[in-house]
């Protein structure tokens, strides 16, 4: 994902606030990582480029 | 959960329809062109392989099946993975939001719709584009229904019921197009106003909150 994409996400459960972590990236994608929701203590992974927000 | 099981089994079957049936893809493409604008900001859900975010340019796509997005990827899009009912999105962030084949899948037809007008800006609009129930392909998808690998656990909609449902979910229904026709068994892929006779239906709704404000 491009970081800048970070200004529109949520957490797809209470829509609060995500905190990126970068693993790994290249130029601005962030090829690795994770998006973290502070209020749901739930970390949502990014592999291979993609944030994967499904609802846990 | 959303029905990807298929999906993730079949995406290459699935992503090869649109190679057998490139007379019926580009006119479900040509249907939805005109009613957005190139310099709008969207979302794609059930963006599938991207066949239908790329040559629209739809911004963002997102897909609950991993094997779908990891093609759309590749065909350059922005993706992620989301389910509809759930959409990780601030409020009031897309122009528009597309729906292609989509609300078939979908778990909850109700909160995907509302899900979508919360993600849309004031003047924001929804694009829903379907198989019609009642159409000719409608009916020979349903009576096929069991015995196909993506259709078997698919909720078809008439026009009527889609109409009902962004009603319910807020929306004001602004324009309906409807395309891949049929006569004397071959596929016309024209464009005409309102429903009722192709196969294909597109529906515009505006978000249309006046009460809000800006």
């Amino acid at each position: 994902m491009k970081k800048d994409l970070l200004d529109i996400l949520c957490c797809p459960t209470c829509k609060g606030e995500l905190e990126l972590s970068v693993e790994s990236e290249n130029g601005d994608e962030v090829v690795k990582g994770t998006l973290f929701c502070r209020k749901c203590n739930v970390s949502y992974p990014i592999r291979e480029g993609i944030p994967e927000l499904l609802p846990k | 959960m959303p029905r990807i099981e298929p999906f993730e089994r079949y995406s290459r079957e699935y992503d090869e329809w649109f190679v057998r049936n490139r007379e019926v893809y580009q006119a479900e493409v040509n249907v939805i062109k005109p009613l957005i604008l190139p310099k709008e900001f969207g979302l794609e859900v059930g963006v599938g392989t991207g066949r239908f975010a790329v040559p629209l340019n739809v911004n963002i796509g997102v897909d609950p099946s991993k094997k779908m997005v990891d093609v759309a990827k590749e065909r350059g899009l922005e993706v992620l993975l989301a389910v509809a009912e759930k959409l990780p999105f601030k409020n009031n962030v897309f122009d528009f939001v597309l729906m292609v084949t989509t609300i078939c899948f979908v778990d909850d037809l109700f909160e995907s719709l509302r899900e979508a007008y919360r993600v849309l800006k004031t003047k924001g609009f929804i694009v829903v584009g379907f198989v019609d129930r009642e159409s000719r392909l409608g009916k020979q998808y349903m009576s096929k229904k069991e015995k196909s690998r993506f259709y078997s656990s698919a909720i078809f909609y008439s026009t009527d019921d889609v109409i009902v449902f962004l009603k319910k979910s807020g929306f004001k229904v602004d324009v309906i197009k409807q395309t891949v026709f049929f006569s004397e068994e071959k596929m016309v892929g024209n464009v005409k106003d309102g429903y009722g006779e192709g196969s294909f239906v597109v529906i515009k709704a505006s978000k249309d909150n006046v009460e809000e404000g800006e």
